[in-house]
């Protein structure tokens, strides 16, 4: 793990990959299954061969949402200076869940804007740009922190309101949403995640180097030719960009943003290169991994899946506490 | 003496040569080497070469120190040819060195003086012409340099063999295309100076900016290791900042080779200038490696990925670590050295930037005796072996005036006193600074030591 921990990471994405797709409540045989899924029209699948095709997209999103959510809290983490930065700190998250909510409990009045995905996109991305004007025109130093938890805050409250607000039998589906929704129909949200996704890692992968002199101190990197500035507004900008677009696709699925840099960085060290290019692949196989405990166990005789953000925390919490008293020893 | 140790030098191109502009300047201007002029300086005691005139006649033999065509006094281009009896016997030391010695016996063989088996004179001649390049802007420039460090490689081939030039750090071929491991910054002897500067704090509401520099005037020479003394409060931090182009000035310029700092972009002045602020507090934990690695990268586009950092950042790493010292300390995370470790490590990542102007805000502070004075000796040694210009902030007077080969006190936003350390340890330019709280011992071979009274 210590030699080489970029190709364990790629494996371990991989597997998880192909292997969590065979995992579940129902156990699937898998060359019928696939023959199946090629071979026949869509209408003589057996059972199993429709619990797959079904499975696929839920595994890719979490696939995807996963390895976003990493590289966003690796890239928050080193531009806020703070290890204990996540891609939600400037409140992406629950602006999100506040426009979600918005269309689930309130159909009608979400009608304009059709989806809760697009309405928590929106409302994300909203408050994104508002963090950083914000940020912008403050004099304080901690201005963007600040701002950060402050819209946090205010939109935990709008988010509460909401909940008051609504129909009580719709409580339990905006709960839901909120512990993760990674549980789609078809391949149509991880594809339009996609080309978010693609733009928001180009956006900091391109910059890895100048990364690698703003952790090490942003004075210093003024002096080594990156406009440290430039550099903290622009991938702040593509962090937040992730995280909004992850959101809106798989709900606000904590933990893995703040735990994933931690476990990659005290295998790759503080090239941002590796950092990212590991954090998107832990963070791949992580998700993927905790979605597929959740659609397999089976707690206090409830057939029905635990909601994914549920295992998220339950697995990720024990293990950062592991990942901290061993880097003290 | 020195590095090189030539038998015999020549510099030719005193005053009355300005005008003549000849051939082989304009060959090589902006290949110019401020270790020639340094040698020369040491060598026969010649005064204000690189920005002024110099000149001795001697033995023909080997070459000399050329005028730019410019005709400008501080474009004088000066060029020394080290002609050594055991071949390649005293080549060693760091890449730069080397290379300087390709190309200055290149230069010899364009005036017809004997050399060592080159034999690709006429090939750089036909394809470097650096000095309408050079005035065209960074990526013209980037492919003449290097065009002309292929063609130097090639000769240093020539010159000690495939196997003695592989061997030495620095040179990398990689599929049969030969290249130095980094051009060095080829131009001439630069200056870098600050012209009536004028800085103030932004006031808080109701109060009056403070001024921290009013008028200062400054200059930081290659090869020399310049100090900047003052009490607390004086603006040398805010100077050093200014220099290294991380404060803009509210009136005043700073001037590097003549020309605003702001001229050059942030990317280019990183590969000129190498600064090191007081204190370095990395958030996360850096091996030594990859805090090196940060210096190196100012003269690398570096690919999309990159598993490991290439060979030639490599070998560039070790250069710097090897300069100060602390080789055996690559594989260590930076959090568990010592402080005095620690910053010579710091030191090794701004020299990996192949700086020639050194800024380094109080070096020494936190560091015990023996290593304050080992690293001093180590600044001392850059300029004088290497050519760097230093300059130190330093809040100790006797390590300051000990090493130093110029101080500059700042006091009360200005310039008070500047000179050597020997003519301002006095009683007439301490007094106003610190009253009658301090005392002067005389120190034979060395200016007074200070001391608190």
């Amino acid at each position: 793990m210590k030699r080489r921990p970029l190709t364990w990471a790629a494996l371990l994405a991989l597997a998880s990959l192909v292997l969590a797709p065979l995992v579940g409540t129902v156990s699937i045989d898998l060359g019928t299954a696939l023959r199946e899924l090629f071979a026949s029209p869509s209408a003589e699948w057996s059972a199993e061969t429709r619990i797959l095709s079904l499975r696929l997209p839920r595994v890719l999103l979490a696939w995807l949402g996963g390895g976003g959510l990493a590289v966003a809290g690796a890239a928050m983490q080193t531009l806020l200076r703070n290890g204990l930065a996540t891609p939600y700190t400037l409140g992406v998250s629950s602006a999100g869940t506040f426009g979600a909510f918005l269309c689930l409990a309130f159909p009608t009045m979400g009608a304009f804007l059709i989806l809760p995905r697009l309405a928590a996109l929106v409302c994300a991305l909203g408050v994104t740009f508002l963090v950083l004007a914000v940020a912008r025109r403050s004099p304080r130093p901690d201005g963007l922190i600040l701002a950060g938890v402050t819209l946090n805050f205010l939109f935990g409250a709008a988010v509460m309101l909401v909940r008051y607000l609504a129909d009580p039998y719709q409580l339990a589906g905006l709960d839901r949403w909120l512990m993760g929704a990674l549980d789609v129909v078809g391949f149509e949200v991880p594809l339009s995640l996609l080309p978010w996704l693609a733009v928001g890692l180009f956006l900091l992968l391109r910059r890895a180097t100048a990364f690698d002199q703003y952790a090490f101190d942003p004075g210093l990197a003024a002096a080594r030719g990156v406009d440290a500035q430039a550099l903290r507004r622009d991938g702040l900008f593509a962090a937040s960009l992730l995280a909004a677009a992850i959101v809106a696709s798989c709900g606000p699925i904590g933990f893995i943003g703040l735990l994933i840099p931690h476990a990659v960085r005290a295998g790759t060290g503080m090239r941002h290169q590796r950092l990212f290019v590991g954090s998107f692949l832990l963070g791949a196989a992580f998700l993927t991994t905790a979605d597929a405990l959740a659609r397999s166990l089976a707690l206090f005789g409830r057939s029905s899946e635990i909601p994914v953000g549920i295992v998220t925390a339950l697995v990720g919490g024990p293990f950062f506490l592991w990942l901290l008293l061993r880097r003290a020893r | 003496m020195g590095l090189l140790n030539p038998r015999c030098i020549v510099a030719r191109g005193d005053e009355a040569d300005l005008g003549k502009g000849s051939q082989i300047a304009s060959i090589f201007a902006g290949h110019g080497h401020h270790l020639s002029a340094l040698l020369l300086r040491r060598a026969y005691g010649l005064k204000n070469i690189g920005r002024g005139a110099a000149g001795r006649d001697g033995d023909q033999d080997i070459a000399l120190a050329h005028v730019g065509p410019n005709l400008t006094l501080k474009h004088l281009i000066c060029w020394i040819v080290v002609h050594q009896s055991g071949k390649g016997a005293r080549i060693h030391g760091q890449g730069m060195d080397i290379e300087r010695l390709a190309l200055s016996q290149i230069a010899a063989h364009q005036l017809g003086s004997p050399v060592l088996g080159i034999g690709s004179a006429t090939a750089i001649a036909n394809q470097v012409h650096p000095t309408t390049a050079l005035e065209r802007g960074d990526g013209q420039r980037g492919g003449v340099i290097d065009r002309a460090n292929k063609v130097l490689t090639e000769s240093l081939i020539g010159f000690l063999g495939l196997e003695k030039a592989l061997t030495h750090k620095g040179i990398g071929v990689r599929g049969g295309d030969v290249g130095l491991h980094r051009p060095p910054v080829y131009d001439a002897a630069m200056e870098l100076r600050a012209d009536a500067l004028q800085l103030a704090y932004p006031a808080s509401a109701g109060q009056v900016k403070r001024a921290v520099l009013s008028g200062v005037d400054f200059q930081l020479d290659l090869g020399r290791f310049q100090a900047l003394a003052g009490p607390n409060g004086a603006g040398k931090s805010t100077l050093m900042r200014a220099l290294a182009g991380l404060h803009q000035p509210d009136s005043g310029r700073v001037l590097l080779d003549g020309e605003p700092l702001e001229a050059r972009s942030m990317a280019e002045r990183a590969r000129i200038i190498g600064y090191l602020p007081q204190e370095v507090q990395p958030h996360f934990h850096f091996s030594v490696r990859d805090c090196v690695l940060l210096g190196v990268r100012v003269h690398e586009q570096s690919p999309w990925f990159e598993n490991e950092p290439s060979a030639k950042a490599i070998a560039a790493i070790d250069r710097a670590l090897d300069l100060v010292d602390a080789l055996d300390l690559r594989e260590r995370q930076l959090h568990e050295l010592s402080g005095g470790e620690r910053r010579r490590v710091l030191l090794a990542s701004v020299l990996a930037q192949e700086p020639r102007f050194l800024l380094l805000d109080e070096p020494a502070a936190m560091l015990d005796l023996s290593h304050q004075a080992a690293l001093f000796a180590l600044l001392k040694r850059l300029a004088q072996e290497q050519g760097l210009g230093v300059l130190c902030v330093s809040h100790d007077w006797n390590l300051a005036s000990t090493f130093a080969d110029h101080l500059t006190i700042l006091h009360e936003a200005g310039v008070h006193a500047s000179g050597s350390p020997a003519e301002l340890m006095t009683a007439e330019v301490l007094t106003p600074l610190f009253g009658d709280s301090y005392t002067l011992l005389p120190r034979p071979g060395h200016p007074p030591v200070l001391l608190p009274q």
